[in-house]
């Protein structure tokens, strides 16, 4: 090596590490990840204390590589650098055929947890069956790594999430269990769950809801009895935001009732009454499935004219945000709990609710890993 | 505090190079004293002491060594090289080996003796070493004595190669710590060889061991044949580029700052027997031994039975050096056995052999010998060895098997192509190709470690899979 290609090297270096080195000290903190949908790490407290235990350390690599200069990017980098050397998978995501990104949840459903909701749920379910009788059903829907197993990469072998299901239908009384998996498989060619974001679609909902229906006996409905409206094309969801690349975008649906009802959608007890279901400013943000109800809520309480006489709880992940909109007409009343953000005791809210009908609405995996589950028997 | 990280790239090394290079030359140790003592107690503060009492008490037993050989007080110099010895093994077998010992004798006796749970001091093996050689070397008279406690202290915790290696002599950079002259040319030769490291361990040791933590998840009595061979042969990629990764960060960073440290690697992978092997794997620890164990035993320049004696308390050693645990005796005196064999039976047919099967032969037993060191928990390592020779008669390839290999062939290409000279060869001839082109040369070089370098960031960014593999050693 001569002077001129060491000068020439030692100037590339001293641009790349003192040029990323004021970058990063002069931009400012962002507070917020849009496409990560979480708040980042802040500068830590600078204490003896926390220094000599290691906690100002750790916390400030966090800090650091949370607000590094264009964090998004280098993410995005890096994943597109996979792609090109042929992975198919990328933080547990794969890379699915049609510009699906499914996740794997690897290890989700063999955790001591997974094991651990199935028998409270078990043992919750046992302890309502007298009063509820048959006015009772557990759906843990499938996720899309299940459902959509054709457009998986070629020899890809994921956790079998039937045999998770198999396991709940298993613990539960005679009669409560409902089975989606089927009904979803039959339309896994059509749009039912999002490209980028590990929800399920409204028309998958609205599948489920047509053969719960037809078991409750309520009038079936067809797709033709709503006024379907696609609120947005430009939905990227979680799954994306993980890795940080360009992907297919997704559109919302909304299903509306032609004729319009009268409800009424109380967020927590004390909060301001709305009307409506559908929280349009979400269509704004990041996070546009909150859409429905405006994202996750301890406890939601819809009153309704229906007329029908019957009062639903249902237990709830998100997943039951596009579908509990189906229910309006065949409920006077419907509480949406989040046992994840209630810190009540749930055996009290029952006794007081003066409910006809329990639904119990997961996400296979949002099931398996839920640590608030053990909460569902107090 | 870690060299792969962003806190290393863009705090501490932009900090660490302005300071070091305005100061005048005079107090350029003392610069990499203190910036060293803040990179080894970044993130465990507490240890910094143990640390310094090493380097006091190898500091004194230096002195104290070389004025009693002065005044010919040969007696006095032995004992005080002894004393400075076993404070060394001493502090360094309280805090790696005691609640071993612990348990061992609470398995062997029914006692119930309390674990201490102590964490051990990063880096504590390689340092306790290197103080060590020190006072042997003045003792024998193959090192001068530093009697400036800034520079032997910037010796003792020197950064670049503080928690991972290589472990330096002190005799060999004797002299560049009383006067160096750092060089623009050098100063780019060490740029190039911490590119190279940092693209080693980011991009491709921690992508090995994301391929290697996933094999070692599955559950064994389902694994095929060839599952649990591609997941071994991950962890001997893993290790092998992030062993030596360190190492070529290390000695890059030393030539930034005007040290040439003694090469830690030779294409280990390479190798058409044991012996060679040991001979291109971690050079620095095995020179080591050979040094202040091997040789003082005797060697093989005694009976056969006593250079057979010192083949197994090498490797004995050499085992237990790695860790605290009996999978790391076994492995030791397993690769004890081999080279026993090999020199005394089998090392003159294998030379005859094709060298094909030279290379399976080596191989073969390393990876084997990767197996025995990665499991601590003996009864796992037992079963995964199960595993690779079909005992639990899953056949040969399963599906997972194919979507592992394919999503992973490129990453194994690079893998295997990045265990030997090949890549080496292509870069020089290219240079050879452009001579005559210093642009040509320039712009080809600076996009290769630039791309290197942005890659590595972006890994480094995403937070991915960046583990640090010696916090046992």
């Amino acid at each position: 090596m001569n002077k001129r290609q060491s000068w020439n090297i030692i100037t590339l270096f001293c641009i790349l590490i003192f040029g990323f080195t004021i970058a990063t000290m002069i931009k400012p903190d962002t507070e917020y990840s849009e496409s990560e949908n979480r708040t980042l790490a802040k500068m830590p407290e600078l204490t003896a204390e926390s220094v000599l235990s290691g906690e100002f350390e750790a916390d400030y690599e966090t800090y650091l590589t949370d607000q590094f200069v264009a964090r998004d990017a280098w993410i995005g980098l890096k994943t597109d650098v996979e792609r090109a050397m042929f992975k198919r998978e990328s933080k547990d995501i794969y890379f699915a055929d049609d510009g699906y990104l499914i996740e794997k949840h690897t290890g989700a459903f063999t955790t001591d947890t997974a094991a651990l909701n199935v028998r409270v749920l078990g043992e919750f379910a046992r302890m309502y069956q007298e009063q509820f009788q048959d006015h009772m059903t557990v759906m843990v829907v499938p996720n899309a790594v299940d459902i959509l197993k054709d457009k998986l990469p070629p020899f890809a072998s994921p956790y079998d999430e039937e045999a998770y299901l198999t396991q709940i239908e298993q613990a539960l009384p005679e009669g409560v269990w409902f089975d989606t998996s089927d009904i979803l498989r039959a339309h896994s060619d059509e749009e039912i769950y999002y490209r980028t974001d590990h929800h399920w679609e409204t028309l998958a909902a609205f599948y489920v809801y047509q053969q719960w229906a037809k078991q409750q006996g309520f009038a079936v409905p067809q797709a033709s009895d709503y006024e379907i409206e696609t609120v947005t094309e430009a939905f990227e969801g979680t799954v994306q935001s993980k890795l940080g690349i360009d992907a297919q975008k997704d559109s919302i649906e909304i299903y509306k009732q032609k004729e319009d009802i009268f409800y009424t959608v109380q967020k927590g007890d004390g909060g301001e009454i709305g009307y409506s279901v559908y929280d349009r400013t979400a269509l704004e943000t990041k996070s546009k499935y909150d859409i429905f109800f405006g994202g996750n809520h301890a406890l939601v309480r819809i009153g309704t004219r229906a007329g029908k006489g019957r009062r639903l709880l249902v237990i709830k992940d998100s997943y039951a945000h596009c579908f509990v909109p189906f229910l309006l007409e065949e409920f006077d009343a419907i509480d949406m709990l989040d046992i994840r953000y209630y810190n009540q005791k749930v055996s009290e809210l029952i006794a007081q609710g003066d409910y006809t009908d329990l639904l119990f609405l997961y996400n296979a995996s949002g099931f398996a890993e839920d640590t608030s589950i053990s909460r569902l028997t107090y | 505090m870690i060299f792969s990280s962003l806190l290393f790239l863009f705090r501490f090394l932009p900090a660490v190079l302005i300071v070091y290079y305005i100061v005048p030359r005079s107090i350029r140790n003392l610069v990499l004293l203190l910036f060293s003592l803040l990179f080894y107690a970044w993130g465990e503060p507490v240890y910094i002491l143990l640390m310094l009492v090493s380097i006091l008490v190898s500091y004194a037993g230096g002195i104290v060594v070389d004025s009693q050989k002065k005044k010919g007080n040969e007696g006095r110099a032995k004992a005080a090289l002894i004393v400075s010895s076993v404070i060394s093994l001493s502090l360094l077998g309280f805090f790696k080996y005691a609640d071993f010992a612990i348990n061992t004798v609470n398995g062997l006796t029914g006692a119930g003796f309390e674990l201490l749970h102590l964490a051990l001091p990063i880096g504590i093996s390689f340092y306790t070493f290197q103080t060590m050689s020190y006072t042997i070397d003045v003792y024998r008279g193959e090192a001068q004595v530093q009697k400036n406690l800034i520079s032997f202290g910037a010796y003792v915790t020197m950064f670049p190669q503080l928690i991972a290696g290589p472990i330096v002599q002190y005799k060999t950079i004797d002299q560049q710590l009383r006067c160096r002259k750092e060089t623009s040319e050098q100063f780019a030769l060490g740029i190039h060889r911490f590119m190279i490291g940092l693209g080693k361990k980011v991009l491709l040791a921690n992508n090995a061991g994301v391929l290697w933590e996933a094999v070692r998840a599955m559950s064994y009595e389902q694994l095929p044949v060839l599952t649990a061979w591609i997941g071994l042969a991950a962890y001997a990629f893993q290790l092998y580029f992030d062993f030596s990764a360190y190492s070529d960060m290390a000695i890059g960073l030393g030539h930034m700052f005007g040290f040439r440290f003694l090469e830690n690697f030779n294409y280990p992978y390479i190798s058409k027997s044991i012996t060679e092997f040991w001979r291109r794997w971690h050079i620095s620890l095995g020179t080591w031994f050979r040094d202040y164990v091997y040789i003082p035993l005797g060697g093989n320049r005694v009976g056969t039975l006593r250079h057979i004696r010192n083949i197994f308390v090498v490797w004995l050693l050499t085992g237990f050096w790695h860790g605290a645990n009996w999978n790391f005796v076994i492995w030791g005196i397993y690769y004890g056995v081999l080279l026993f064999v090999e020199k005394f039976f089998l090392g003159k047919y294998l030379k005859k052999l094709p060298a094909i099967f030279q290379h399976v032969y080596c191989l073969f037993f390393v990876l084997i010998g990767w197996n025995l060191f990665v499991f601590d928990d003996m009864k796992l390592g037992l079963g995964f060895m199960r595993a690779l020779f079909g005992g639990y008669g899953q056949g040969f390839v399963n599906q997972e098997t194919i979507y592992l290999l394919y999503n992973n062939v490129i990453l194994l290409a690079i893998l295997m192509l990045g265990s030997t000279r090949l890549p080496k060869k292509l870069g020089d001839r290219l240079c050879a190709a452009l001579k005559g082109s210093d642009v040509a040369i320039i712009l080809v070089k600076n996009i290769f470690y630039a791309a290197v370098f942005l890659l590595s960031v972006a890994w480094l960014v995403d937070a991915s899979f960046n583990p640090f593999l010696y916090f046992r050693f």
